[in-house]
């Protein structure tokens, strides 16, 4: 979300997995700026672009001052103390009143850099609809809807009543899908568990705070349907064995059943027989 | 013969502003790398497929298998931001011996020349422990945004290749190992 040149930024904290909000000001364009949040025992740089998209998350943690080594701060020129660790590598943070220095060092070489302290926006509460919704259903039944929005794109999809509500809202936010309407089912519904690496995304999502889930699910679903495109584009010009390079490199067995049966959908079934021949024969 | 090139790196190193800055695209217009992009380039009778990985960690798990198989990779980093320079030692330099292997022939990039501030001796210190570990080719320092050293970074992934194409034809396609070489 953007006003005026400030973003709110959700992310979860890679140490304590937290769900932090920062409101920052918006990079500029092709930019990418970086600020600090201090937690308990380690600092979270995080970096994010112009569109407020968070790029990378680094923790680091806070330094106990010691004397090994003196030097002053890049920032406000306090003096700063620290020691180099037993560690080939490392990063330490010393938190000053708005902002926290960074010292790199490798070996017993180092250099400071000073970044800009934000606090946490603690306002409002955070709340995951991916969660709520295996609350009411499962884990493995949200990754079945998953599977089953991205093959059946632009259809109707009958849920359970008490997440169809949820379920429309989600989805309407996912952009990357054409629209889906969910509508109840008063029936039981069965589904297959064959769909594991939808399972591994939505257990990654449980944690997240919504405008995060919405983000990675929007990414998501545009990787598979680029790396689908590319592959389908590429066997209808005969390119077979890069394909099969492709698939025979994919270690993630869930990730290589998903893009197949996704493939599958694209391609004449004359083809795919092809592939499958090839990919085994390239196995060997 | 087509080479795989892969390009790894921190999201908003420059990855892809460099190869599109190569290709003569507006920069300006780059956003963030979903999965894996992949560009088709023959140049001076190469023919290379560069594979521009996502840097964001989300991606990570789920496109690094990709890696399997890359002839060269290009490991970029930012030269105005030092977790960067630390992420490819920490991190990415993981996933290329474990997925590519240590003969994988590696060229480190530092990019955003224009707004560096890693002093020399640092990233010559990172890149000392980088080279023990893979075939290590060289270093460059480019900017994306002002085509600086752009295309000599694509001559010596060019050059790479050619040696590379050079002793596969002489060895066949057993084990590679490629002598360390000065470009």
């Amino acid at each position: 979300m953007c006003h005026l040149g400030i973003f709110d930024v959700q992310f979860m904290c890679p140490i304590c997995l937290k769900n932090v909000r920062i409101r920052v000001k918006a990079a500029d364009t092709g930019e990418i700026r970086r600020v600090a949040i201090r937690h308990l025992d380690h600092v979270i740089i995080v970096s994010y672009d112009d569109r407020g998209l968070v790029r990378s998350l680094d923790a680091i943690r806070i330094s106990h001052q010691s004397c090994d080594m003196v030097d002053r701060c890049p920032q406000c020129g306090k003096e700063i103390c620290f020691s180099f660790p037993n560690e080939n590598i490392c990063e330490q943070a010393i938190v000053h009143s708005d902002h926290v220095v960074i010292i790199y060092s490798i070996r017993r070489r180092y250099f400071l850099e000073a970044i800009e302290l934000v606090n946490e926006d603690k306002e409002e509460g955070y709340e995951n609809i991916v969660s709520r919704i295996c609350e009411r259903t499962s884990i493995d039944y949200m990754a079945y809807i998953l599977y089953k929005a991205l093959i059946e794109e632009d259809k109707i999809i009958f849920v359970p009543k008490d997440i169809v509500d949820m379920l429309n809202d989600l989805f309407s936010k996912i952009t990357e899908l054409k629209r889906i309407v969910f509508l109840p089912s008063d029936t039981d519904i069965e589904y297959p568990t064959t769909t594991a690496f939808f399972k591994e995304v939505v257990k990654k999502l449980l944690k997240l705070p919504n405008q995060d889930v919405i983000t990675r699910l929007n990414q998501t679903v545009l990787m598979l349907k680029k790396l689908v495109k590319m592959l389908a584009k590429s066997l209808r010009e005969g390119k077979i064995n890069m394909v099969c390079e492709v698939f025979v490199s994919i270690n993630n067995r869930d990730l290589k059943e998903t893009l197949l049966l996704l493939l599958r959908e694209k391609i004449s079934n004359q083809l795919y027989d092809v592939l499958n021949e090839s990919c085994r024969g390239l196995e060997k | 013969m087509l080479y795989k090139v892969a390009f790894i790196g921190d999201s908003g190193v420059g990855k892809t502003s460099l190869i599109k800055a190569f290709l003569g695209e507006d920069i300006k217009k780059v956003s963030t790398t979903i999965g894996v992009d992949f560009y088709h380039i023959r140049k001076q009778g190469c023919e290379i497929v560069v594979w521009d990985f996502a840097g964001q960690k989300w991606f990570r798990e789920i496109i690094i298998d990709f890696l399997k198989g890359a002839a060269l990779v290009v490991m970029v980093f930012d030269l105005s931001r030092p977790s960067t320079l630390i992420n490819l030692l920490k991190s990415w330099l993981h996933y290329v011996l474990s997925i590519s292997g240590d003969k994988t022939m590696v060229i480190v990039v530092g990019n955003k020349k224009d707004i560096k501030t890693i002093p020399d001796e640092f990233i010559e210190e990172i890149l000392y422990q980088i080279s023990q570990k893979v075939n290590f080719k060289m270093y460059l320092q480019t900017s994306a945004l002002l085509k600086e050293n752009v295309s000599n970074l694509f001559q010596a992934i060019f050059e790479v290749v050619k040696l590379l194409h050079v002793i596969m034809n002489e060895k066949g396609k057993e084990e590679i190992n490629v002598p360390s070489r000065n470009f």
